[in-house]
This record gives structure tokens, sequence and C-alpha cells, in this order.
């Protein structure tokens, strides 16, 4: 699939994006064709979580791309080796193997298949060593380049004023999820319910107004505040907030509400265990 | 953001995909609201439906009783995340809901 070595490179997020639109998928059938959680996906559109080299080729297949334009577009190499990748994988086509379709659709590590495939394609004289040492120094810098990356330590906070209208729980867990990228799934989505409870009682008290949401991401505990300087005399707890209260209780690790320094105070606190 | 989408499966039965929340509540009254008066019973699948939260529960039972005890709402193919929510607050307990896993 050598078809768009000279294609503009586009952002994996973008191009996902573009692809899932056209194609007219929400971004929960986007995520199963791909076999991924909804909330990876999410990540991947915002640029805010790369996907692991595990699953590059069911997402460039997907993607109806070669794996090099993809490649290309995550900044992992640059022209020349997408440009060398791509002669082999024509080269190659009329053979047995050819590059960019070995275990397509499936996942596994990538480096590993990538590696087999140079040798074996050297083995049979498809490519010379010297392309066979040039593909190889790419994959190691690749490798070099997700390596770093992943050893970024995950950004701690987020702090924000937001309107108190509708669109707040949306903005806030939309938040919530890119500041927690990359801890346990079954978290994140606890923590999003969460977030979206104490931004919504947080709107019906002071509609209008601005509230203030905070979110910090400890290496072991994930803490959302939000506050509001509401003095609107309390409402009387309707089904709604009791239903919040419910799921809060259930859901949080701790949590609390109440007032300080003149402000309506929300907050929970999510432990995020060793292994997750 | 994923916006509530609402398609029409036949004249009882509806699919709802996207989040269900304080913004997109008022999609589900002004789509639904009409058609709840006119029928005996409702059918919504939740399959698609990404997000609820507790003002997504309360559209929800507002337009059960739309419905004014002529049927229930039922909600159908209601996914893990979701079914989370609606066991936490016993929504299969209210009059006029009932909830389905199937179809």
């Amino acid at each position: 699939m050598a078809e768009e070595t000279t294609a503009k490179v586009i952002a994996l997020g973008e191009r996902l994006r573009q692809h899932r639109t056209e194609r007219g998928l929400s971004q929960a059938q986007a995520a199963r064709e791909l076999d991924v959680a909804r909330t990876a996906y999410r990540l991947w559109e915002l640029e805010a979580a790369k996907p692991s080299p595990d699953r590059w080729r069911l997402i460039a297949r997907w993607l109806g791309v070669s794996i090099s334009t993809m490649l290309l577009g995550e900044d992992l190499i640059d022209e020349q080796d997408a440009a060398a990748a791509d002669l082999i994988a024509g080269a190659s086509r009329a053979g047995d193997e050819t590059w960019d379709d070995i275990s397509a659709a499936t996942t596994g590590d990538f480096f590993q298949q990538e590696r087999s495939a140079i040798a074996s394609q050297t083995r049979t004289g498809k490519i010379t060593s010297a392309e066979s040492g040039r593909l190889t120094a790419s994959l190691d810098h690749m490798l070099e380049t997700i390596q770093t990356r992943a050893a970024v330590p995950a950004p701690g906070v987020f702090r924000k004023e937001l309107v108190a209208d509708d669109s707040a729980p949306e903005i806030a867990r939309t938040a919530l999820v890119v500041t927690a990228a990359g801890i346990d799934e079954g978290i994140v989505e606890r923590a999003e319910l969460l977030t979206s409870e104490l931004v919504t009682n947080s709107v019906e008290r002071s509609e209008g107004g601005t509230l203030l949401l905070a979110i910090t991401l400890h290496p072991h505990l994930l803490r959302v505040d939000v506050a509001d300087a509401s003095t609107a005399p309390q409402k009387a707890r309707d089904q709604r907030a009791q239903w919040s209260l419910a799921i809060t209780s259930e859901l949080a690790s701790r949590w609390g509400a109440g007032r300080e320094a003149e402000l309506n105070v929300g907050w929970f606190e999510l432990d995020i265990p060793l292994d997750a | 953001m994923t916006p509530l989408e609402i398609t029409k499966v036949d004249r009882q039965r509806y699919r709802l995909s996207g989040e269900l929340d304080m913004a997109t509540a008022p999609k589900l009254e002004e789509a639904m609201d009409p058609v709840a008066r006119v029928n005996r019973g409702l059918v919504l699948e939740l399959e698609d439906v990404t997000f609820i939260d507790s003002y997504g529960l309360r559209a929800l039972v507002q337009l059960s009783t739309r419905l004014n005890g002529s049927g229930p709402l039922v909600l159908a193919k209601v996914p893990d995340a979701v079914q989370r929510v609606l066991d936490i607050v016993g929504m299969q307990t209210l009059p006029g809901i009932q909830v389905r896993d199937d179809g």
C-alpha cells in the first residue's frame, strides 16, 4: 500500500475524526470497530493519547492508509524513512509477503513483526542489506521516540473557570478525560460520572454565574473540586439531587460538600489502585 | 462532544445515541414528549448511549410520566455503563419504567 507517499501529513487525531465523520460513525461505533474502549478512542481524536504500537496496523487498515503514512503523521518516521518503507512494500508486493499486509488487521508487537519481516526479506534477497540496515535503524529510532513519550509524567493539574450553563458538565468531563489520560478505563468512567454530578449540582445552584473546576491527578489518587459563589438559598433536595448523592456515595472513594471561604464547594477523590 | 441523536425505529420504538445530560436532555424532551402523549407505551433503545448522569435519568423519568400510565417506558438494549447508573438509583423499581437488556 504505497499509495500516499506524497500525501499531506495529517495528525492522527484529525485523520481519525475525519474518517469517522465521513462514514457517519459515532465515537462509540468507531471505538467498537477498532476494538478499543471509547475513552481511549476519544483521547486519540483529541491528540491527548497515542495508540500503542500493537494497534497501528489495525488503525492504518481502518483508515485505509499505509502504515508509513500514518506514522509520518505521528512524527515517528521522516519522509525518507516512509519513502524507503513504501518502496520496499511496493517491491515485495509481487512476493508472498507484502510489507504492509503482514498481520495487517491483527494486533501484536509491531516492532517484532517488522523486524522478522525485514530479516525474511533480506534473507530472500527482496531487499539489500543496506536497505535492511536503514529500516532497522528507523525502527530503533521509532521505538526510542515512543519510549521517551511514555516516560513523560502525566500532566497533573487542570484548573479553569467555566460559565455555569448547561454545557459545563460536558466540558468538565472532557477536561477530566484528557487530564486523566492513561489511567484505568474503569476509573476514568467513574470519574466522568462523578464530575458530571458535581458540575450539574453547581450549575443548578448558580445558573448563569461561573464555577471553578480543579482536576488533580496524583500518582494514586484523582481529585476533582468544583466551587461556585452562588448565594441563592438552598433549594429543597429534589429527586435528581438525591440520585446525584446516591451515585456519588456509591462511586467515590471519598467526597464532601459544603461552604468554605464564601464558596460552595463539592469534591470527590478516587483511589487509583497500584496495578491499574 | 457527542451530541444526542434520536432515530425512529417504528411508531413506538426509538433509538438514542450519544450522551444524555444537562445539555442534551431538552432535546430528548422536545423530540419525545409529543410521541409519548399519543402512544400507549414507548421503547427507547439505549445501546449507543455512551453517558448518562442524574440529569439524564430525570429526563427519562419525566418522559415516562408523559405516558400518563397508559403503558410503560421500556429502556431496551441497555449497555453496561448505563445499567450501572440505573442500578445505583433503583430505576427499575420506579412505576412506569421497565428496564430490559435484550431488545
